[in-house]
């Protein structure tokens, strides 16, 4: 009935909100103990979030800053009411995967529009890295949404899902290996992490697109940040790793893939944008490319 | 935190976000900063006690000055301060910041830096070893615990004082060509 | 070449200069104002290619300051201090820096803490302090103290509490 169906539609970015906080303290947890130290508390993203909302000062650039940024926040929210998590899905039509890929690409938008109205140089540099960085990364993500489209013959995530209940050979990385191999070689460049965290480096640019933002300004961003990367491993589970039979499972599979981006977030450098754009549209678009071909030729 | 630390937290949640998430501008100031990067890094961790360092004065609220402040540096760190917002602590790092330390007799550095920026604490040795920057971290927490940290709150309240010392030695600092003075502000 | 021979060469053919051989790999050689330009050129035709420092003393009984320009030679592993002397009133030399272009930041830096002039450089300007209104303050004759107490206030010291 209608007041279950929104009391789903709420759930579903409560929930993401609650893993989002999860994931941002237990990744500073997790980086820690690979550096062979303590770190900080598993609950610490959630005292600085209330330092940040308890600030007296909160300095803004004007309407567009604010705006932005609560652009970037809500379009973090609206995108996750999009994606299945396990068996809730209640805004689930067909062609909701191209609105999902519409409506990822709203909260760096937003980010990017609140770094412009703040008059600092370092932000304007943050964000051109950051739009390089997309341009790099959806050409091999596209392909692969593309061959998974094709494969499965639909255009709607739940089906999508569905299609692969039946066993683990069913998943999407079987079914298309070449695929999944892609868009998890781009998964670091989609979440923003190490090697491909330039467009934030706090070294050189001053944090980039954050270097204006403080209290509740920087509160909403992180939280929109964490937000995004329940997104991008949610998609990334619901179409490659068979998504999740009850909503657990779902989170099991999402924190296994996530504890994997961490690893490698913990370990590797930062790479400059010419490199991560020789490698980005070098060997996952190729074979990104080569997934396509197959799903087209086994659909044909 | 213990559970003894709860009721404390919900009595006042501003403090307690305060205390234990306090971020320090990485402005490498003078010489002791050299003492920083053993901090922050794996074998004394300063994250555990939520101490992270920040790229831009924007997002910090803690200002360790470090070591010995020349003239010329004096100004960058008032335009630093000005940037952070409210509630900041600044802390003086070393035997300079607290009465010149080792060039106490310079013609170039200033020698005490209560006059210039409002401190809330000072931390003695050249350089402090690690141990002392935890003990000092520790004591800024129960000084924000009784509220006794108003380094910020004095800066707006005295302006005049400070802004008095700062003419005398950077007449030509940025913000003083201006007429109105850009350090107050409310929103 | 070795250090006898140089200290030879020096004396023959720079005018007014006496050399003394320090120690195995240093020598000391002292010209006066007018001749320490061509003593640097003579010098680096010698092998001596690399120009470490110009350091400047303050001899404040004899009211002169002494520029020594510190020069090693890699071929012949020498170290030669050159040194000449200048009057403390009007302080006025030639700038080395055609001859190695680096001199222009030591002379900058002599410049802003002793006072001395040296004509050609084209960058004399302030470097190391912050719009300074003083006399140069490496000066002997500069009381630090005083002008501590006067532009910072100092503070106070333990035999006083």
């Amino acid at each position: 009935m209608m007041v279950k169906r929104i009391a789903l539609i709420l759930a579903l970015p409560v929930v993401g909100f609650l893993v989002a906080v999860l994931f941002m303290g237990l990744s500073r947890k997790i980086t820690a103990r690979i550096q062979r130290r303590y770190g900080p508390p598993l609950y610490q993203p959630i005292i600085d979030v209330v330092k940040l909302l308890t600030q007296k000062e909160n300095i803004s650039h004007g309407v567009l800053f604010d705006f932005g940024i609560l652009l970037g926040l809500a379009g973090a929210l609206v995108t996750i009411a999009f994606i299945p998590a396990g068996g809730i899905h209640p805004l689930s039509t067909s062609g909701d995967f191209l609105v999902v890929l519409y409506l990822m690409l709203l909260s760096p938008l937003g980010l990017a529009l609140a770094a412009g109205a703040s008059e600092n140089p370092n932000a304007s540099i943050g964000v051109s890295r950051k739009l390089t960085l997309a341009l790099g990364y959806e050409v091999p993500f596209l392909l692969a949404a593309l061959a998974v489209m094709t494969r499965f013959g639909t255009t709607s995530l739940v089906e999508i899902v569905s299609a692969q209940q039946s066993s683990m050979l069913g998943w999407g990385a079987a079914a298309l290996p070449l695929s999944a191999l892609a868009t998890f070689l781009v998964l670091p460049a989609m979440l923003g992490i190490r090697p491909f965290d330039f467009a934030t480096a706090p070294q050189e640019i001053a944090s980039g697109p954050l270097v204006e933002l403080g209290g509740k300004y920087l509160a909403f961003a992180a939280i929109q940040g964490a937000l995004h990367t329940y997104i991008v491993l949610s998609l990334f589970v619901d179409l490659f790793l068979g998504g999740g039979a009850n909503i657990l499972t779902f989170l099991a599979k999402v924190l296994a893939v996530f504890f994997v981006g961490t690893c490698i977030n913990a370990v590797l450098p930062r790479v400059s944008v010419a490199q991560a754009l020789r490698y980005l549209w070098k060997w996952p678009t190729l074979l990104a490319l080569a997934g396509l071909a197959i799903a087209a030729v086994m659909r044909g | 935190m213990d559970r003894a630390d709860i009721p404390k937290a919900l009595k006042s949640p501003a403090n307690w976000g305060q205390k234990y998430s306090l971020w320090a501008v990485y402005f490498c100031t003078g010489c002791g900063v050299i003492e920083i990067p053993p901090v922050i890094t794996s074998r004394w961790d300063a994250e555990r006690f939520g101490v992270l360092p920040m790229a831009t004065p924007r997002q910090a609220n803690l200002f360790l000055v470090t070591g010995y402040v020349s003239v010329k540096t004096l100004g960058a760190i008032i335009r630093t301060y000005d940037q952070m917002p409210d509630p900041k602590y600044v802390v003086g790092f070393g035997s300079c910041p607290v009465n010149g330390g080792m060039y106490w007799d310079s013609y170039n550095t200033i020698k005490h830096l209560d006059k210039y920026i409002p401190v809330d604490g000072w931390i003695a040795g050249c350089m402090p070893r690690p141990e002392a920057i935890f003990v000092a971290v520790v004591h800024l927490w129960q000084m924000i615990d009784k509220g006794i940290a108003t380094g910020y709150k004095r800066y707006k309240e005295d302006y005049e004082y400070y802004e008095r010392n700062q003419r005398e030695v950077l007449p030509h600092l940025a913000k003083f060509e201006s007429a109105e003075p850009t350090a107050a502000r409310d929103i | 070449m070795s250090e006898e021979n140089l200290k030879k060469a020096i004396e023959r053919d720079l005018e007014g200069a006496t050399a003394t051989v320090q120690n195995k790999g240093r020598l000391v050689a002292a010209v006066p104002k007018a001749g320490a330009v061509s003593a640097l050129i003579l010098l680096k035709a010698h092998g001596f290619e690399h120009l470490s420092a110009i350091s400047c003393t303050d001899w404040l009984e004899q009211g002169e300051f002494e520029l020594v320009y510190h020069l090693w030679s890699y071929t012949d592993k020498i170290h030669v201090m050159l040194k000449t002397r200048l009057p403390r009133e009007a302080p006025r030399t030639v700038t080395a820096s055609p001859v190695f272009r680096h001199a222009q930041t030591y002379e900058r830096e002599i410049h802003e803490m002793y006072g001395v002039h040296f004509e050609g450089n084209p960058r004399l300007t302030p470097f190391l302090l912050d719009h300074w209104q003083g006399p140069p303050p490496m000066r002997r004759d500069f009381d630090t103290r005083k002008y501590v107490q006067d532009a910072f206030g100092s503070t106070p010291s333990l035999e006083e509490e």
